[in-house]
């Protein structure tokens, strides 16, 4: 049975208002504060965060309200872990319709949305959006779920040629969401077929967006370098890090970090 | 390390041993006696013995284990780099297999494309409105994507907050504009007491805005003038680059 290490931290970024949720359960967020204490034995962990968008109301609550939605049906449900996390994201995508129709002021809000369930078998994974989730193992970064975004679809005209790549990675496009959690059918989801089997040492990583203004390479410099220190640590290093970039524009970071820990009394890995 | 692995090997391992013992056994040249007759084996072609070379690996990279969980073998990678250590290769190519794979997949920008405000300074404007009467003559409030809420109060994303009072404090109206359709509709509150007019009708329901449509609230007159639509919209800039 793996052990886990866990945190999550918020930055607001350059931004008047935080548009971002992301909540560990169990934890004392009060996201999490209706749920029940004790977990369902099949879970270890639940890991949920949105980043919202519709206006400076409309975006904190609608990820706010998935990020709640996530939980509370994951937490009363009693179908298999992966069934589970799609009956949740089915409620989530309800409750953001049942609140635009009851507030036409917030129609069009919406939010993307990565649930991770932790099991003995491994992590669980759904996802809508362009909020990246990410595996770090051995040195290795891998982002695990697909990307919403335009950016894939830009990528891939550069790569066969039909667009500059130049022009392709700074289209303003790529930000443009081809799937997200608005009340309306979800174009595009993303669910792991199996668990993902983890290993002590792994570390996982839910963030928003705003991760992107590091690279890939520099995510993964990180990870190596603080994979001993505490998740709290390495959240707050990931942020110190966006901050530090100082975009003039810089979007509303949040990361949840999910360390495996190595089991009980199993000495340290090699 | 993988001690449970080897302690206590996993059915995959299992069979893999027990694959090995019957393709060792297919080699030899006579079956020791009271063992059952192996099953007849295909020749061992070189993809099976990669892939039994490839699973003796006692841990999975980062890479692996996101495919296996993805549900993707490795003959389904033919055509991926899989020494790309960033999946965003991986991930692009191995969109979730439609028939539709390796096209671009315009049929997917159908829907909504929701504009993130990541590359603008601030939220873009979408058109304006010009004060042509009453408090607040000459000035105006710029109407941005989406939904807006019209009312007195300065947390509406158009404050009309100029000191009438006959407007209702908040969400008088909403005026919404659409960048798939770019139309532009004002949409009356009809949980206020006071009531909006476009032009000379006062609508009960959303109405389409055009080019100096008139719109009274309480005592302030309102002229309407679009930025977007059909000539332009903020999701046309970079579709004349490429």
């Amino acid at each position: 049975m793996l052990t886990y290490d866990h945190a999550n931290r918020a930055s607001q970024g350059a931004r008047p208002y935080q548009e971002d949720s992301a909540a560990i359960w169990p934890s004392d967020d009060p996201l999490t504060a209706k749920l029940p204490a004790a977990l369902p034995p099949d879970t270890a962990l639940l890991a949920v965060l949105a980043d919202g968008m519709g206006g400076h109301v409309g975006g904190a609550m609608a990820s706010n309200l998935v990020c709640t939605t996530l939980l509370e049906t994951f937490a009363k449900g009693k179908e298999t872990v992966s069934r589970r996390l799609a009956m949740s994201l089915d409620a989530a995508n309800q409750a953001i319709r049942r609140k635009g129709t009851a507030n036409p002021q917030l129609m069009g809000m919406g939010a993307t949305a990565i649930g991770v369930a932790f099991s003995p078998e491994g992590a669980h994974w759904i996802s809508v959006g362009d909020s990246p989730l990410y595996l770090y193992r051995k040195g290795e970064l891998t982002r695990v779920n697909e990307d919403h975004s335009l950016a894939p679809l830009l990528d891939k005209l550069a790569a066969d040629g039909k667009m500059d790549p130049e022009e392709a990675k700074n289209d303003h496009r790529r930000h443009y969401l081809r799937s997200a959690v608005t009340g309306e059918e979800i174009e595009l989801i993303d669910a792991s077929e199996k668990p993902l089997a983890l290993e002590a040492g792994d570390i996982v990583v839910l963030a928003s967006d705003g991760i992107l203004t590091l690279e890939d390479e520099h995510i993964r410099k990180l990870l190596e370098a603080s994979a001993g220190e505490p998740a709290a640590k390495i959240a707050d290093a990931l942020l110190g890090d966006v901050e530090k970039a100082n975009e003039p524009h810089q979007d509303n970071t949040t990361v949840v970090v999910v360390k495996v820990l190595p089991a009980g009394l199993t000495g340290p890995m090699t | 390390m993988s001690n449970d692995q080897r302690n206590d090997p996993a059915p995959e391992r299992r069979m893999i041993g027990s694959l090995r013992d019957a393709l060792a056994a297919a080699a030899m040249p006579s079956k020791p006696p009271g063992n059952p007759a192996p099953p007849p084996l295909p020749l061992p072609a070189p993809a099976p013995s990669a892939a039994v070379v490839a699973t003796e690996q006692p841990v999975q990279t980062a890479a692996e284990a996101v495919r296996e969980a993805r549900g993707q073998s490795r003959a389904d990678q033919g055509h991926i780099e899989l020494d790309v250590p960033q999946s965003r290769v991986v991930q692009a190519a191995a969109g979730r297999g439609g028939p539709d794979d390796g096209r671009p997949r315009t049929q997917l920008l159908r829907g909504r494309q929701s504009i993130k405000s990541a590359d603008f300074f601030q939220d873009p404007v979408v058109g304006w409105l010009v004060v042509v009467g009453g408090a607040g003559l000459g000035a105006f409030r710029p109407i941005f994507e989406g939904n807006n809420t019209v009312g007195r109060a300065k947390t509406q994303r158009i404050p009309i907050d100029f000191g009438d009072e006959t407007i209702s404090n908040e969400e008088q109206a909403y005026i919404r504009y659409d960048s798939v359709d770019r139309k532009f509709l004002l949409v009356p509150n009809l949980a206020k007491t006071n009531i909006v007019a476009v032009n000379d009708r006062k609508p009960t329901g959303a109405v389409e805005l055009g080019a100096m449509d008139l719109i009274t609230m309480g005592r302030t007159q309102l002229v309407f003038v679009p930025f977007c639509g059909s000539e332009f919209d903020w999701g046309e800039l970079s579709e004349g680059k490429s």
